[in-house]
């Protein structure tokens, strides 16, 4: 038993140590799961402070004649000249509380025999889960090591990749006709 | 918490929590990263192979877009095909062709998108990353199910019945055994002697503890520990007949069949393996044997047989206990103090079951009965030795145990050297400890001829005076009974006089309950013993 505690220390300990937040957290709606970026036809999400430190966010649309364009309800065509620095988040981390819970529910099973057999079955429960969340736990803390973001400023072509039209806007396109789904609408808290 | 120590023992040894410790070590290792890879179409080729079975993301000069899941390209005429989405640049759907219609739509109807190279301004791939963090959740998930599951359909292997002892190891407590469990009233309380099978911590005292994980009262009256010495690489075995023996040169059979067939992987040795048949759906009363070979030393020699049962007993005894309904309590009283005949048919049922009965075929041809093992018990196996008259006049020793179908598990069956009988130093408890509190009332109690009675959820320690040595072997004598609590649910089947015709005709109720007891059996023993060998 001794054992199963320092085990159980050792792994909480190296998995919160693990969460060391190389994502950053997007708005709701707005960029998909890791695991399905390849499918998601969208822009990452995108904040940007010019050098009048106002801030933009929305998602990245792409760039056309040195001019960087991100949309949220509205339209916003910042010249690349005047841009201070920026960050587009382009997934967000895959969530495995809800793997967990998944994997949990079958440990609910024993509770049938509560009535004969007690708290046995409880706390068969409750440390079968926790058993679930030690094997959780590797995967949360690498699924935190996925980094999800790229900054304007210290890497641009790879800023630019996560735009929705990467390879640049086309030019016959009306930029007045483009929308975003509603999660980009929302700012991240800093 | 017994379940799953004993789970990560059962994998040789290595405890699984040891499984997300190393995953964690080897993560950053083994994981790999989020990449998007952007190219002109000319180049469409020249995309990492992983990237080629991705989806493809295919980037129009007017900024439509195609996401592709099962594509190919024609570098010769020049475009790029396949299934998937066509978007426009608000990313609205206009068109979507699937590729996992049936076969015959496919070659007929759903024609792949076909995108020229002159349309396209570039192509994209993403690579999702790999966490290999989630190996470790799949398998404690999948182990955590798997015990689930065998909660829910054998709650007495999780949650325990009758007193289980378990003793201290490195890796915390093991389960050892379980006492007397076919003494269900205090007329049919019993002597059990259980050999510990585990690898207890030398130097450390010799303590036992005792738990009650059942919804049942334990009246343990004797709980004291054998102790004796034998030689280095020898063994000792505890008999039918309440003798000890010193065994050496343990051989495993040269065959081991059963209705023709070789069994000898299942019980050539004590392991994860365990050979059981299912019970015959006509009558549980249905006998079935065992034919083993041994080579012929001309030595004094005895069969060791590793073995648990089923949950047939189980089975039939709650069905019994939920006819009688509430007036078991009454059948139970008149069994103890009016109407001994009664005891007499619950011990027909159980001996028209029977044990494992061992006979060898003597220098005269004959098959000859050496005894016959019957102690109960589904938890934990227990290891019995049987001495075996000598027969030089035959090649080998052949051996036959008959035994009822589906009622036994066999872990191990091999032949031992008997070196010679000896008499092992009785241990009487020491010390009682409960809550790490001295708890001299029990210690009382288990020197005289009281019983301590436990409850559900009662735990205790009982420390010994010795400590554990090299080349000692330990068994556990017990002595009691116990009472099973009627659960509200088996009053609702209730039915007296069906009750009455089962205690009156056990053979009648072992045909009667053959087919209720075939439809449940097989979810039951496959959840239980979802790795071991089935005969069906």
């Amino acid at each position: 038993m001794k054992l199963f505690f320092c085990i159980l220390l050792i792994l909480l300990l190296l998995g919160f140590t693990n969460c060391s937040n190389k994502f950053n957290k997007a708005p709701k709606n707005s960029v998909p799961m890791r695991t399905k970026i390849d499918k998601s036809p969208y822009g990452g999400y995108t904040v940007i402070y010019d050098r009048d430190n106002q801030v933009f966010y929305g998602e990245l649309i792409g760039s056309r004649n040195d001019t960087l364009v991100i949309i949220n309800s509205q339209l916003h065509l910042l010249p690349m000249e005047n841009i201070a620095s920026g960050k587009v988040i382009y997934f967000q981390p895959y969530n495995f509380i809800n793997i967990w819970l998944y994997s949990s529910i079958p440990t609910l099973l024993p509770l049938v025999h509560i009535a004969e057999y007690g708290g046995a079955p409880l706390l068969f429960t409750l440390v079968a889960s926790g058993f679930n969340m030690l094997g959780a736990l590797p995967a949360m803390g690498i699924e935190n090591e996925f980094k999800n973001y790229h900054t304007f400023e210290d890497d641009r072509l790879s800023f630019m990749k996560f735009s929705r039209f990467p390879a640049g806007i086309p030019p016959q396109l009306d930029l007045n006709q483009l929308s975003a789904p509603e999660g980009f609408g929302v700012m991240i808290k800093e | 918490m017994g379940t799953l120590m004993q789970l990560a023992n059962r994998f040789g040894g290595i405890n699984l929590l040891f499984i997300p410790l190393a995953m964690l070590f080897f993560q950053c290792a083994s994981s790999t990263k989020v990449k998007r890879e952007l190219r002109h179409v000319e180049e469409i080729q020249n995309l990492n192979k992983e990237a080629q079975r991705q989806y493809l993301k295919v980037h129009l000069l007017d900024g439509h877009l195609y996401i592709l899941q099962d594509w190919r390209y024609d570098l010769d005429h020049k475009y790029v095909s396949g299934y998937g989405r066509y978007l426009d640049p608000n990313r609205q759907l206009i068109q979507s062709k699937l590729p996992k219609e049936s076969q015959e739509s496919r070659r007929s109807s759903v024609v792949p998108f076909f995108i020229p190279y002159d349309q396209i301004l570039m192509v994209e791939t993403n690579s999702r990353g790999f966490n290999a963090g989630v190996a470790t959740l799949a398998i404690t998930g999948l182990t955590t199910m798997i015990i689930s599951v065998n909660c829910l359909v054998n709650p007495k292997s999780c949650f325990g019945s009758c007193p289980t002892f378990f003793v201290p190891t490195e890796d915390g407590l093991q389960l050892v055994g379980e006492g007397f469990s076919s003494s269900i009233s205090r007329s049919l309380e019993d002597t059990d002697v259980d050999r510990i099978d585990a690898k207890m911590i030398l130097g450390s005292p010799v303590s036992l503890t005792v738990k009650n994980e059942a919804l049942e009262t334990h009246m343990i009256r004797k709980l004291n520990i054998y102790q004796a010495q034998s030689s280095a690489g020898n063994k000792i075995y505890y008999s039918n007949e309440g003798r000890f023996y010193e065994v050496s040169g343990i051989r495993q059979p040269s065959l081991a069949t059963n209705k023709g067939k070789s069994i000898l992987s299942y019980v050539e040795e004590k392991d994860e393996l365990e050979w059981f048949s299912l019970a015959n759906d006509k009558n549980l009363n249905t006998k079935e044997e065992i034919y083993l070979e041994f080579e012929q030393t001309g030595e004094p020699v005895g069969l060791i047989i590793d073995k648990r049962q089923s949950l047939m007993t189980t089975f039939l005894f709650y069905n019994l206990i939920s006819l009688m309904g509430q007036t078991t309590g009454y059948y139970i009283s008149e069994m103890e103090l009016n109407k001994p005949y009664l005891k007499k048919r619950i011990e027909k049922m159980y001996g028209l079951l029977g044990g494992i009965e061992v006979e060898i075929r003597n220098d005269r041809g004959k098959w000859e009965k050496c005894t016959n093992l019957r102690e109960a018990g589904p938890i934990v196996t227990d290891s019995h030795f049987v001495p075996l008259p000598s027969s030089p006049a035959q090649d080998k020793i052949q051996i036959r145990l008959r035994l009822t179908e589906g009622l036994w598990r066999i872990n191990e069956l091999s032949l031992g050297t008997i070196v010679g009988e000896i008499t092992p130093e009785k241990l009487h408890p020491a010390n009682v400890v409960v809550n790490g509190k001295a708890a001299d009332e029990l210690l009382a109690k288990l020197h005289s001829d009281e019983y301590v009675v436990t409850f559900p959820g009662d735990e205790f320690t009982v420390l010994y005076p010795s400590t554990i040595t090299e080349n000692t072997e330990y068994f556990i004598e017990s002595k009691g009974y116990y009472l099973e609590w009627l659960r509200e649910e088996w009053m609702k089947d209730a039915n007296i006089r069906m009750a009455k015709k089962v205690i009156m005709w056990p053979s009648w109720y072992l045909r009667a309950m053959a087919p209720v007891f075939k439809e449940i059996e097989p979810e039951m023993e496959e959840a239980f013993w979802s790795s071991r060998y089935t005969n069906p």
